[in-house]
């Protein structure tokens, strides 16, 4: 009896308990939230939410196609998109235009990264909107901040693309997208300087915190109005996108607001030049009071913790110490004065076979030419040599001062055909890549994005095309040239006074200088619409040497023995040509390192816009092309 | 009679067989007297040709012993064998089952055997007449398959299931359980992409690819219980099934979509304890390598490559250029003004060791038995600094509690120490050695410093002294299944078990020094440092299980009933420090400021009821249902919970009557059919949740503010709440038969596999700035058949045995709601990942052929590759080759998979030969392992065979830079190279000590062989790379050699 009872109940509790145990994990076993994520709804309602996902959208700054730790920022290509910069090879570079910019990578990737910025700033205002009252002062200021970025990278697709599909909020998965088409620019354009006045009005001028340093202030508000209010009075004056369309009152309307923009941080900011020209682009440089007064807005690397850095550098460096596919050209060496103020043509005292002395300072902050002395800083170690584009043995010095001749990579040896010398025109990019303080390789000094001089330049440039040209123009030209000694631009020549055209000259010749290869060259190239008149012959360079004898080791250098008629014309007087300081090497092209060989052939007005890329139009088929591209 | 040869004989049987075979649906009766004449020529031959071995062999006055051997059910036992116990004196059986034997004494014993059936011994005890029964072998008739949660007679199985035994696995002597499975199943495709230690595991798909963007890998569960399986050590193994069709891995559910594989580790048995100890030595050789030419050559290519691309040389370049060939060619590198250095030689390694050591015990009484094993492998790799140490224990024991309870325990504790330098990884460094140019610099200088190679980069220098990355991981698994038996034939377990997975890692970054023709040229990397890093995975699982059978007459039930649910976490974290000036590599001892961290974590649970039905009538008419009820915490609420049905069907024809006329050699013939759905759930964690970031793929969104970092936060996908389970049907028909008692057994089966729902991400517009939620869009279908034939048998001291499987499968996506993806990897109608790109005539002849025939691009030359101008339509530019040229050119995928082994034994040796091989396959190379020159490399012999006016049937186009190749290396049919191959994967020679010898040295047993591994392999790939390594990197064509291996071992029971 006992056993028989045993054999029932058994099993009954056995199966009770299954029950229970199968019950009991039904629960809320399968409820799983994101551990270490955070699930989107309701979640910038704080401050410090609200910060970090600022810091989301500065991210998109570092621009980098690539994803691989160290950054690339690609807007340092775009100088290369013009004539005063090249890429490595011939004929595969945007600049040149010899290859299908609807289905180019580069074109395709940065549309994507803009878009990709835009929709991190609209998450983020999106998400904090039903908590605003939540937040304080400091939450508030980094919506601003969130806001001048969007500005930013809505300014570069209406300044690449013109007309460009314009959202303001998040996308969710249903909606239908087919609704979103391109927004006429001049629409974007009014609503962002709008928005860029309002978030002003959330932000300072200064932070008295040095842990902000690096984050946007009201200067930087009122500097990308006053720039994107420059760039689309241009567009309205000289002409937008291929067909040159103009629209005059406007235009006039946007240069007021350029100019009222770039007045009120002259006036209010506190912002000033840095003394010190070369400080503005080195890491040790960059962290001082005077430069930061004038950096305004900066991609920021770091070398704390696992490096922030950018391969800027590495590939713009002679081939003996690094690599190179980025140089720039005789054109933009050209367009420095000589130290008079004078341009090279009009200074008795240049001289073709001496033409980096008595130049403007700038020219040798800017770029490596022959003869110049080149700090390697590479690998833990650091040592000098001296660039020579005619011998294959160049001489190098160790810390020590200890002279020896080593090897020219860029001259012969199995990389010399991807150095300054085969594939560049003999000269290097020096901005950036003055390396007394870092290695090459990880370098974290910041990418320069906006600084004071532009706003001066900008403020001067709205005042000229507005022909409201007064005392505070000139000032505002001469404080930037003042700066690294170049004479004012009334003293060298008293006739500018009061004329536009004059006026007009000296400020583009400003800023070329004055910002070469701070990514804002393509944008002017574009809106003074000079593409086809600079892109009218091919690339030039360095002088070939005559008499060399590698058997008997001589090597002359091709620049001493150029003779005097080897200075380009910038045609007759008055031209657009001349009034644009576009040099014309024709009469001795045959003496000159030539490169892109076709590039005038290669322009076409098309370029004044960047076409919408084709995956993006398989994907989104009701978007149009722009003019001249087949649709 | 005297007249008759050995291969008459033979002759004469198998006309017997045919025969036999061709009268299967006569009477009965009339069959013998057919036969009669062949048969007794038959038997008379076979009584000749072992009385005449017997002579020779025995001296003996001889006696003679009649008999017949009859199985179970009275029918004869055709070729049994009869043996005279301890002589080699023996006959085999008749067709009739009969026997003649002159025997020695009258008093001996027989020993009698056949294939699928016990042997036994008989005393003849004075007898000259004997009739024997021989019972069928309980396990080939009754051999069991392991199936989901249960084990299964093989005969009645009516799911597709494929197993393979341990002991087989281990034979192979490889690291990885997955790599020695390969070939041994059919429908499984196994690929042993790299030959790295300790990431040598192959990669598996079982019945092709399931998924876009889930995973494909199976399910694969030890004891139960999910896990890695290349952490086991194959010593351990008990058997291996593979779960194929949706019937048999449909009570798997969510997870079951790829397949599943089940591993069973050995129990203890009832006995004595067994001591056993089995080791082995390898000799690792990479299977295959390029061959990088010298400095001179090179500099001739580079001269050529100079000239045939029109690009000019100065008439100085130039003669510069041929004096350095000249010099190269002349005198032996200096170091100074030459280099040739031979980066291949001077970093990789000829040969690489591995051994293994393993020490079993097992045993027990009725009430305890325990299995337990220690083993320890140690896997040297091709470079410096790279190995694989592996340490793993393992207890597993079975406890009879009381008379209804018992009690089984599984623990196993495993650790092994992976160590690679620690600048670069192993596959890269081994690249580098291989490209990179032989002019650079030397591998080490004169001045003693490393060569600055390329920008710092040297492959020897990174192997040796770079510092070392190590990494530890251990694996504990302990967990327990009481079973209950309440009442007869009703069992209700619960099992519980606990898995910790940590990965610990050490890597320490060391610069070395560089000069270039004695300068020294600094330091690469630039800095030192250091990660620490560690990774945990908890895993609970529990089961509750309740099996029931009853049988009533010829009706057979079983039922189970179970319930499960598991979950997992797993967690992270790492820090990185630079500045250790004073070399010791610790955390406290680096520069604060230079440090970062991470961490992360996240979880995931399932919870599952399911249930089987199984039914039979008289072994006949079989039938299964399943079903799994599964939910998973990786979709919202609502969505959650998905049923996974499956039912299949069997039909034993051979047990009809009206098939008794075929009884004696057809034993089993079997259809089977079954249908089910599965479905598939591994897509990550929170993918329906839209969720907000600093980390997502090692990619991180931080900010830089005042030189510091600040975190940043993003939401990078749109989210899609509403997603479901992928979902998979799967139809599988197969037929089975097995002749003379399992002697010859055959198994074809047809299968039709739908995965529909599959979770896609389609493209969203680029100006929605977000990447695109998860939707269930997707469908594509698996077709393919598998064909196994197996053949064994022994004749006196000879047994033999050779089985072959052959397999294919194609796939095809059927519908994707009309997207094609911009690489044309997935197109509606054709395969997954199919090449597409142009179709190519040769080479230019010449400037002429060039005008006049369309180009891809301005650059083409004579000796370029011509393209075919597909598209003509209407508006197409003939002259110009452009996207709309590209045609579908083939699959990436193996087709017509097979595998072969033969074994042998005789006497005391063992011998298995297993061929593997894939009939088909293409594979597109890029960068390094396709162009000359690309990406700055050096070329391989077999590219010199370009093109030239005298040599137009090249193999490569003419020889231009990298930067003027662009057109000749488009992905075409030219450059789909063939990749089927045919291996001698494995070859075992053993030698097994015979007992009586055993016994004098006091052992219980002792077997030696050798084996070897990749020992041959016939392919038509590119010269220099092997066919199955699987190819890419950041250069292209980048792989770690799999390994050709020589082992020697050792078995020792005591």
């Amino acid at each position: 009896m006992k056993n028989l009872a045993s054999k029932i109940l058994k099993p009954k509790v056995l199966l009770a308990a299954f029950m229970a145990f199968a019950v009991a994990g039904c629960s809320d076993y399968l409820d799983r939230e994101p551990l270490s994520d955070y699930l989107s709804s309701d979640f910038y309602k704080s401050d410090a939410a609200v910060q970090q996902g600022a810091a989301g959208c500065y991210h998109m700054l570092y621009q980098d196609l690539h994803k691989n730790g160290a950054m690339f920022p690609t807007m340092m290509l775009w100088d290369m998109y013009t004539p005063f910069g090249i890429e490595r090879s011939d004929n595969a570079s945007i600049g040149v235009g010899n290859i299908d910019l609807r289905t180019n990578y580069s074109v395709e990737q940065m549309w994507a990264q803009l878009y990709t910025a835009v929709a991190r700033c609209n998450n983020v205002l999106y998400g904090a909107e039903p908590f605003k009252s939540e937040l304080t002062s400091r939450g508030l200021q980094h919506l601003a901040e969130i806001k001048v970025l969007r500005a930013y990278y809505y300014m570069h697709l209406v300044s690449l693309w013109g007309d460009v599909p314009f959202l303001t909020e998040p996308t969710k998965p249903q909606d239908d997208l087919s609704k979103i088409a391109r927004t006429p620019w001049k629409e974007i354009v009014s609503y962002l300087l709008d928005d860029l006045d309002k978030a002003a009005a959330d932000l300072p001028w200064t932070y008295s915190d040095t842990k902000d340093w690096g984050r946007i202030d009201k200067s930087v508000a009122f500097g990308i109005r006053a720039r994107l209010a420059l760039y689309a009075g241009s567009w309205c004056k000289f002409g937008f996108g291929m067909n040159a369309e103009k629209d005059l009152n406007k235009g006039t309307e946007y240069f007021t607001i350029a100019a009222s923009s770039a007045k009120s941080i002259i006036n209010e900011s506190g912002r000033k030049l840095c003394p010190s020209y070369p400080d503005l682009f080195t890491n040790v440089g960059q962290q001082t009071a005077a430069a930061k007064a004038e950096n305004m807005l900066q991609i920021m690397f770091t070398s704390n913790g696992s490096k922030k850095v950018h391969w800027l550098s590495v590939g713009e460096q002679s081939r003996i110490v690094g690599q190179s596919g980025r140089f720039p050209t005789q054109m933009l060496v050209d367009q420095f004065e000589t130290k008079n103020g004078l341009r090279i043509d009009k200074d008795p005292s240049y001289k073709a076979n001496d033409p980096f002395t008595n130049r403007d300072p700038r020219l040798k902050y800017t770029i490596y030419t022959n003869g110049e002395t080149i700090i390697a800083n590479s690998g833990g170690k650091k040592w000098k040599f001296v660039m020579d584009v005619y011998n294959p043995k160049v001489k190098s010095y160790d810390e020590a001062g200890n002279m020896t001749l080593m090897d020219n990579k860029d001259y012969e040896g199995p990389v010399s055909q991807y150095g300054y010398i085969k594939s560049g025109v003999g000269y290097l990019w020096k901005k950036y890549n003055h390396f007394d303080d870092e290695d090459n390789w990880t370098a974290t000094y910041n990418i320069v994005l906006m600084r004071y001089a532009e706003i001066l330049l900008t403020y001067a440039e709205a005042k000229i095309e507005l022909n409201q040209i007064d005392a505070t123009v000139y000032d505002a030209i001469d404080q930037v040239r003042g700066r690294v000694g170049m004479p004012g631009i009334l003293i060298v020549d008293p006739t500018r006074a009061g004329d536009q055209a004059k006026m007009r000259q000296i400020v583009r010749r400003e800023r070329k200088v004055e910002l070469a290869k701070e990514a804002l060259y393509l944008f002017d190239m574009r809106r003074w619409r000079l593409g086809s008149m600079q892109n009218a012959e091919p690339t030039y360079g360095y002088p070939f040497a005559t008499g060399v004898d590698a058997s008997k080791n001589i090597y002359p250098n091709g620049y001493s023995q150029a003779t005097a008629d080897m200075i380009p014309s910038f045609t007759s007087f008055g031209t657009e040509s001349d009034l644009n300081d576009i040099p014309s090497y024709a009469a001795y092209a045959d003496k000159l390192r030539m490169r892109d060989k076709d590039r005038s052939k290669s322009w076409n007005d098309r370029y004044y816009l960047w076409p919408i890329p084709q995956t993006e139009r398989n994907k989104a088929p009701w978007l149009t092309q722009n003019d001249g591209y087949a649709q | 009679m005297e007249g008759d040869t050995v291969w008459k004989i033979i002759k004469n049987l198998s006309d017997q067989m045919s025969l036999r075979c061709s009268v299967n649906h006569q009477d009965e009766k009339n069959s013998p007297k057919i036969n009669e004449k062949s048969m007794r020529k038959l038997q008379k031959s076979l009584v000749f040709l072992f009385i005449f071995c017997a002579t020779l062999v025995s001296q003996a006055q001889a006696q003679v012993v009649k008999g017949r051997v009859l199985d179970d059910g009275g029918i004869p036992v055709i070729g049994a064998n009869i043996i005279e116990k301890g002589t080699s004196n023996g006959v085999a059986t008749d067709v009739k089952g009969s026997f003649v034997l002159k025997v020695q004494s009258l008093k001996s014993t027989l020993v009698i055997s056949s294939v699928g059936y016990q042997k036994v011994e008989v005393p003849i005890n004075g007898n000259a007449t004997l009739e024997v029964r021989l019972k069928e072998d309980a396990k080939v008739i009754d051999e069991v398959m392991v199936v989901g949660y249960a084990k299964q007679k093989k005969a009645t199985l009516t799911g597709s299931v494929s197993a393979v035994d341990g002991d087989k696995l281990k034979q192979r002597s490889v690291a990885s359980l997955s790599t020695a499975l390969q070939g041994t199943m059919p429908g499984v495709t196994i690929r042993q992409t790299s030959g790295q230690p300790g990431a040598d595991g192959a990669s598996i798909l079982i019945r092709g690819v399931g998924s876009i963007n889930s995973s494909t890998s199976p399910l694969v569960l030890v004891d139960g219980v999910e896990m890695d399986m290349n952490q086991l050590d194959m010593s351990t193994v008990e058997s291996v099934s593979v779960l194929k069709d949706a019937a048999s891995a449909s009570i798997y559910g969510s997870r079951a979509s790829n397949g599943v594989i089940l591993i069973t580790t050995k129990r203890g048995k009832q006995g004595k304890l067994q001591v056993t100890y089995s080791g082995y030595a390898t000799i690792q050789k990479p299977t295959n390598m390029p061959d990088p030419v010298s400095a001179w050559e090179y500099l001739q290519a580079e001269l050529n490559a100079w000239d045939n691309a029109g690009i000019s040389v100065t008439p100085l370049q130039r003669q510069q250029q041929l004096k350095l060939i000249e010099d190269q060619k002349s005198y032996k590198p200096d170091n100074w003004n030459r280099y040739d250095t031979d980066w291949k030689k001077e970093t990789i390694k000829e040969q690489a060791l591995m051994h293994n050591h393993t020490v079993n015990l097992t045993g027990g009484n009725e009430n305890v038995q325990i299995f337990t094993t220690a083993s320890f492998l140690d896997q040297d790799g091709l470079i410096e600094n790279n190995s694989y140490k592996r340490t793993n224990f393992r207890l597993n024991g079975d406890a009879k509690i009381t008379s209804w309870a018992k009690l089984a325990v599984e623990s196993s504790y495993r650790e092994s120490v992976s160590k690679s330098p620690g600048y670069s990884t192993p596959k890269s460094i081994i690249n580098q050695a291989l490209f990179m140019l032989p002019t650079l610099s030397a591998a080490r200088e004169l001045d003693g410093n490393w060569g600055y190679g390329k920008n710092g980069a040297n492959p020897t220098a990174m192997a040796s002294a770079s510092g070392l990355k190590t990494g530890i991981g251990t694996d504990l698994i302990a967990g327990g299944t009481l079973t209950i038996t309440p009442l007869k034939n009703w069992d209700v377990s619960g099992q519980y078990s606990y898995n910790r997975t940590i990965g610990r890692s050490r890597n320490i970054l060391t610069p070395y020094k560089t000069s270039l023709k004695g300068a020294y040229m600094g330091q690469t990397p630039a800095e030192k440092n250091l990660y620490e890093g560690y990774s945990e995975t908890l895993k609970n699982y529990y089961r509750l299980q309740s099996t029931y059978s009853l049988d009533f007459k010829e009706h057979k039930t079983s039922f189970i009933l179970g319930f499960e649910q598991s979950d997992r976490t797993i967690s992270d974290f790492g820090v990185s420090m630079g500045g250790f000036d004073l070399d010791n590599y610790y955390l406290s001892n680096g520069d604060k400021k230079t440090s970062s961290g991470s961490g992360s974590a996240a979880d995931r649970a399932l919870q599952s009821y399911f249930g089987r039905i199984n039914y039979s009538y008289a072994d006949k008419y079989l039938l299964e249902l399943n079903g799994r009820y599964d939910g998973s915490s990786n979709f919202i609420k609502k969505n959650r919970w998905g049923f996974f049905p499956s039912v299949s069907a069997g039909w034993v024809i051979s047990r009809e009557n009206f098939m008794e006329s075929t009884q004696s050699f057809l034993s089993l013939l079997k259809i089977r059919a079954s249908y089910g759905i599965l479905g598939n759930q591994d897509i990550g964690q929170y993918a329906y949740a839209s969720t907000i970031v600093s980390e997502d793929n090692g990619e991180t969104y931080p900010y830089v503010f005042n030189k510091d970092f600040a975190t940043g936060l993003v939401q990078l996908y749109q989210a899609n709440p509403d997603i479901l389970w992928e979902k998979s049907s799967q139809l599988n028909l197969a037929v089975d038969a097995t002749f003379w008692n399992g002697r010859l057994t055959f198994t074809g089966e047809y299968f039709i596999k739908k995965i529909d729902d599959m979770l896609m991400r389609l493209p969203l517009p680029y100006y929605t700035g977000m990447r695109p939620a998860w939707d269930n869009v997707g469908s594509m279908e698996n077709k393919g058949w598998e064909l196994t034939l197996g053949y064994k048998d022994r004749k006196g001291d000879f047994s033999y045995g050779i089985t072959l499987n052959l397999s294919d499968v194609k796939n095809e996506i059927t519908d994707l709601s009309g997207y094609i993806s911009a690489d044309k990897s997935l197109v509606e109608g054709y395969p997954v990942n199919g090449y597409w790109g142009y179709l190519t005539d040769g080479y230019f002849k010449d400037w002429e052929d060039v005008a006049n025939s369309p180009k891809i691009s301005g650059s083409a030359r004579p000796g370029y590759v011509k393209y075919k101008k597909v598209n003509t339509a209407e508006g197409a530019k003939l002259l110009e080759i452009d996207n709309n040229d590209k045609v579908y050119l083939g699959d990436p995928y193996a087709h017509y998979e097979y595998g072969v082994t033969l074994n042998g034994g005789w006497k005391d040796f063992d011998l298995t030969v297993f061929v593997q091989g894939v009939g088909k396959r293409n594979i597109y190379m890029s960068g390094v392992g396709l162009k000359p020159f690309a990406n700055g490399a050096n070329l391989f012999s077999h590219q010199l065979d370009s093109w030239t006016p005298e040599n137009p049937n090249a193999a490569y186009p003419i020889l231009v830079p990298e930067a003027n190749s662009a057109d000749n290396f488009q992905l075409s049919d030219k450059w789909l190279q063939d990749a089927s191959y045919m291996r001698l994967k494995n070859v075992v020679l053993g030698y097994t000590l015979p007992k009586s010898i055993c016994s004098k040295i006091k052992l219980a047993g002792l077997r030696v062989y050798v084996s070897g591994q990749n020992l041959y392999t016939k392919s038509n790939f590119f010269k220099g790379y092997d066919p199955e390594v699987s190819y890419s990197g950041g250069v292209g064509g980048e792989f770690y050699p799999i390994m050709q291996t020589y082992t020697f071992g050792l078995d020792i029971k005591f």
